[in-house]
């Protein structure tokens, strides 16, 4: 096993998690480290003794303490520890506690998953969810069509009305729409263009509710992406079932965010072979940590299995590695030759996504040669022919996108929401500047 | 229809919301019109349809066409380059550790000529911003393209004060005579060496406008030298502007009004007096620069500064000639006196300023032990303004007491400060002492300053073999090591090599 401190890194949940985790990495603080080709394990002297064993294949972690963070700050200090002093985690025999959890994990994931018992309730199971769907959603437009008559200016002082409406679209099982009102209610009076970034926001929901109620008409493609919106999430089974694309993925960027107990961590990949680039989103709570995805070290390639979600326009995927802590130094050369030259092609192709999909967020491009510029104190992005794509309001990155760029045109890695731009990484000849937008605070736009 | 569907009209409307818009139908256009009015029994609905199709629609219809836009500034292309790729990891991760002091690793960076990596910039100049020391180090290495960006940002103008004169002109035009100013009034020394070098590359109408400057720098006696060489300028209208300046100077000068007002100060028996109601003979000329001492108008506080300041004009040995007395016992009288702990600065700052080794030795038997007042970011402000010869001087000169500063070590890595054999025989049994005492492992930091500094193998041995017994120690020990590889790696020739190509 060789681990460098980066990778380790990129495994944290956060920064200040990594760096406690950094102070406690010492070898004083470990007794019975151990190690094989699955696992590793330790006791760490905290406020008590606890009991750690990290299954290196997952990775997954097991540790007594009683935060819940997963992994917790001294899961990340052993494995500091196994990358910056090797010599101190010597071949083992593996202690009981952990060879009996190890084999909890593997029964778990081989336990076949059986037919459906009973498809009749299934039915009435789905049956009664859509009505509760429905029910939430009707609820929804009533309370957009008083937006509407009363005013947002009037409405936006009052976020308990916001917040009810939230709590009710999660009794209605409609995630996906209660993070998205979640989401405007959070950009009220915030910033200068907070009523231009709302009414876009509205526009884009009560296409998404006029869509749904008209699914009937549309193709079966378009309607699974709607209800993976409003909140139908996909069964990983599922996914998994369809064919991979198996190549070397470019790790562009990743970005992880907690906020009120939860954890959400998006991941960019791109396979420059096939030109795809693909999206990994994975959700955590403090109840369930381990549902995160494992971390990517940005500016490496891994060898890995994506499985896209949808075959109608395939971004979102879950990614299964070969191997859980290889990484492969990569060239950015190769992203240079596939990236638009200028943003006028860019900015089509993406346009040509959002037809087939009026409320995607935002699309991932990648494009040659881009200089930072102001247009009336704006951040903006100039090309090689000047047009400009202005950055985002409120990206929290600039001073280190400018940092990295300079004066001088950089290739760039962005997505675009229609209106604006927002990078996620730039790079110049073999060197890789992944922005670090751990600084937004409200990265989980929609 | 394109005008119908722009979102912006309907954002205003959305705001206050349809309820209040009275004849908000007839305000949209015709086209709009038209759409609404079939279904106006359903109004919200209507407008949230509109709403959607014409955001939708301004988003397809937005293709970028070329634009007029502010291009940023060029890079200047002198000055250090950003360490070789392979390690910046490890200087960002030496950067964030809390174990060692950031001026540390700044400081091999400088010694090493490089600069900081671009991409943690914006970081370390958030975090820094607010420690003159820090600044100083930050500003020491930052590379053409961090200066470019500092310049950009309102919130880093400090560290334009602290970056070097030659830089300046590398800003664009119109930073440049803000920043200017900020930076007269911050370190007139430092301007001075400015407005020379400007003077000896300008022709005589640059030259005419640079002499009103020297004004702000009356206080210093290079100024008055320089400017009485100017006096031989090669343009008539210069040479007059120069002498008649000079004249006004010395009428300004008041050294002798200043002289009675400091014998006045001290009483018979070596006492400050409480009040400092004395009147400056040139008090009814404030625009010269005088320094009235009114406590009551003052506060305590201002009239002890301005005493402190007057102290430092006057010069120690002009006073002690004044006085009548040795150098030494005029500091003694000083340290001695009610505001002496608060005129420890300003006695040193006198001693460095005329640069007169004998007043720091007066100093240091004055004030042996460092005041509260006197920290050692203070004192390292002082020795930075020092020429650095003198500095190993000095650091023989403090005892014990004073090297307890970890600012004072970082200024030694700052300025690359070679310290001789003989020092470095004085200091090993404080080293030593230091590195046997885990309990003080700010002693310790100090300590491996000074080894990475001076290269003693045996010392780093000794402290590997001490230190890794202790857990509290062996964490900071670890780091240290790291920093000293760090330090290699940056002198290897493998290092340099990147350089090499980059220059032309």
């Amino acid at each position: 096993m060789q681990l460098s401190l980066a990778q380790v890194e990129a495994l944290a949940p956060d920064a200040g998690t990594f760096a406690r985790a950094k102070k406690l990495a010492k070898p004083q603080r470990f007794s019975g480290i151990g190690a094989d080709d699955r696992a590793l394990w330790a006791q760490v002297q905290g406020t008590r003794t606890y009991e750690l064993c990290i299954d290196l294949q997952g990775p997954a972690y097991r540790c007594s303490c009683p935060v819940r963070q997963s992994p917790c700050k001294h899961a990340l200090a052993l494995l500091i520890l196994a990358a910056q002093e090797p010599d101190a985690v010597q071949p083992a025999t593996r202690p009981d506690r952990c060879a009996a959890w190890l084999r909890q994990r593997d029964a778990a994931a081989q336990k076949p998953k059986g037919p459906v018992k009973d498809p009749k309730a299934q039915a009435r199971r789905a049956q009664a969810r859509e009505q509760k769907v429905a029910q939430g959603i009707a609820e929804l437009r009533r309370f957009l069509e008083d937006l509407v008559r009363l005013g947002l200016a009037d409405t936006a002082k009052q976020p308990q009305v916001w917040e009810r409406m939230e709590r009710r679209l999660i009794d209605a099982q409609a995630r996906g729409l209660a993070h998205q009102l979640g989401w405007i209610r959070r950009q009220l009076h915030r910033g200068e263009d907070w009523a231009d970034r709302v009414l876009f926001a509205l526009a884009r929901l009560h296409l998404l509710l006029s869509a749904y109620e008209q699914r009937d008409r549309l193709e079966p493609g378009l309607v699974e992406e709607i209800r993976a919106q409003i909140g139908w999430y996909r069964k990983r089974e599922a996914i998994l079932s369809k064919p991979p694309v198996q190549a070397h993925w470019f790790v562009l960027n990743q970005h992880t965010r907690y906020e009120s107990g939860q954890y959400s961590r998006t991941v960019w990949l791109c396979d420059p072979q096939s030109r795809r680039i693909a999206q990994e989103l994975s959700f955590a709570t403090d109840f369930n940590p381990d549902a995160l995805s494992q971390g990517y070290q940005p500016g490496t390639q891994i060898q890995a299995s994506v499985y896209f979600h949808s075959d109608y326009l395939p971004l979102r995927a879950t990614v299964v590695r070969s191997e859980a802590f290889s990484c492969l130094p990569f060239s950015p050369q190769r992203l240079t030759e596939i990236a638009y030259p200028h943003w006028e092609p860019a900015l089509r192709s993406a346009q040509e996504q959002r037809i087939r999909l009026p409320f995607l967020l935002e699309w991932p491009i990648l494009v040659r040669d881009l200089r930072p510029a102001f247009k009336e104190d704006r951040l903006a992005l100039a090309d090689q022919q000047g047009c400009l794509v202005l950055v985002e309001p409120n990206y929290a990155p600039r001073w280190q996108l400018l940092a990295c760029t300079g004066p001088e045109p950089s290739h760039c890695f962005l997505t675009y929401d229609g209106r604006f731009a927002r990078p996620w990484a730039v790079w110049r000849e073999d060197q890789w500047f992944a922005l670090d937008l751990d600084e937004v605070d409200d990265g989980d736009r929609f | 229809m394109a005008t119908a569907f722009n979102p912006r009209i309907l954002s205003a409307f959305l705001l206050r919301g349809l309820n209040q818009q009275g004849d908000f139908f007839s305000q949209l256009p015709p086209a709009l019109q038209a759409l609404l009015a079939d279904r106006r029994a359903d109004r919200a609905r209507c407008f949230l349809d509109a709403l959607s199709l014409s955001c939708f629609s301004e988003q397809l219809s937005q293709l970028p066409a070329p634009d007029q836009f502010d291009p940023l500034p060029e890079v200047p292309e002198a000055g250090a380059h950003p360490p070789p790729s392979a390690l910046v990891p490890t200087i960002c991760a030496l950067l964030r550790e809390e174990a060692i002091p950031r001026a540390a690793v700044l400081a091999v960076l400088h010694n090493s000529r490089y600069a900081l990596p671009d991409s943690i910039l914006p970081m370390i100049l958030n975090l820094e911003s607010g420690e003159p020391l820090m600044r100083a180090l930050i500003a020491q290495t930052l590379s053409p393209r961090g200066r470019w960006l500092v310049a950009l940002n309102e919130d880093w103008t400090p560290y334009l004060l602290s970056l070097s004169v030659q830089s300046l002109d590398q800003l664009p035009p119109r930073c440049q005579s803000e920043r200017l100013q900020a930076i007269f009034q911050a370190d007139p020394k430092q301007a001075l060496e400015f407005i020379q070098t400007q003077w000896k590359q300008g022709n005589g109408e640059a030259r005419l406008r640079l002499l009103p400057w020297m004004r702000l720098l009356k206080g210093f006696p290079q100024a008055r030298t320089w400017l009485e060489s100017v006096r031989s300028d090669r343009s008539d209208r210069v040479r007059r502007a120069a002498l008649r300046m000079l004249c006004a100077w010395h009428a300004e000068q008041g050294q002798a009004g200043r002289l009675a007002l400091l014998s006045e100060c001290l009483q018979k028996r070596g006492r400050l007096r409480h009040r400092l109601e004395i009147r400056l003979p040139e008090q009814d000329q404030p625009e010269l620069g005088v320094l009235p001492l009114d406590e009551a108008k003052l506060g305590l506080a201002k009239a002890v500064l301005r005493l402190g300041q007057l102290l430092v004009l006057v010069g120690p040995e002009a006073l002690a000639q004044h006085l009548g007395l040795s150098l030494k016992k005029t500091y003694a009288l000083l340290a001695r006196s009610d505001f002496g702990v608060e005129l420890c600065y300003f006695l040193l700052e006198a001693a460095l300023v005329h640069e007169s080794l004998a007043a720091l030795e007066a100093w240091l038997l004055a004030y042996p032990d460092p005041p509260k007042t006197m920290t050692g970011a203070r004192l390292a402000a002082l020795f930075a303004q020092s020429h650095p010869q003198q500095i190993p001087n000095m650091l023989k000169t403090l005892g014990e007491p004073w090297l307890k500063a970890p600012e004072i070590w970082a200024l030694i890595f700052q300025r690359g400060i070679e310290c001789d054999a003989q020092l470095t025989a004085d200091l090993m049994p404080s080293l030593c002492r230091a590195l046997r005492s885990p309990k003080h492992p700010r002693s310790l930091q100090l300590a491996f300053l000074l080894i990475a500094q001076l290269h003693i193998p045996t010392a780093l041995a000794e402290a590997q073999r001490r230190c890794p017994q202790h857990a509290e120690v062996g964490g900071p020990l670890k780091h240290w090591m790291e920093l000293l590889e760090l330090r290699k790696a940056l002198d290897s020739p493998c290092a340099r090599e990147p350089l090499i190509r980059k220059s032309p």
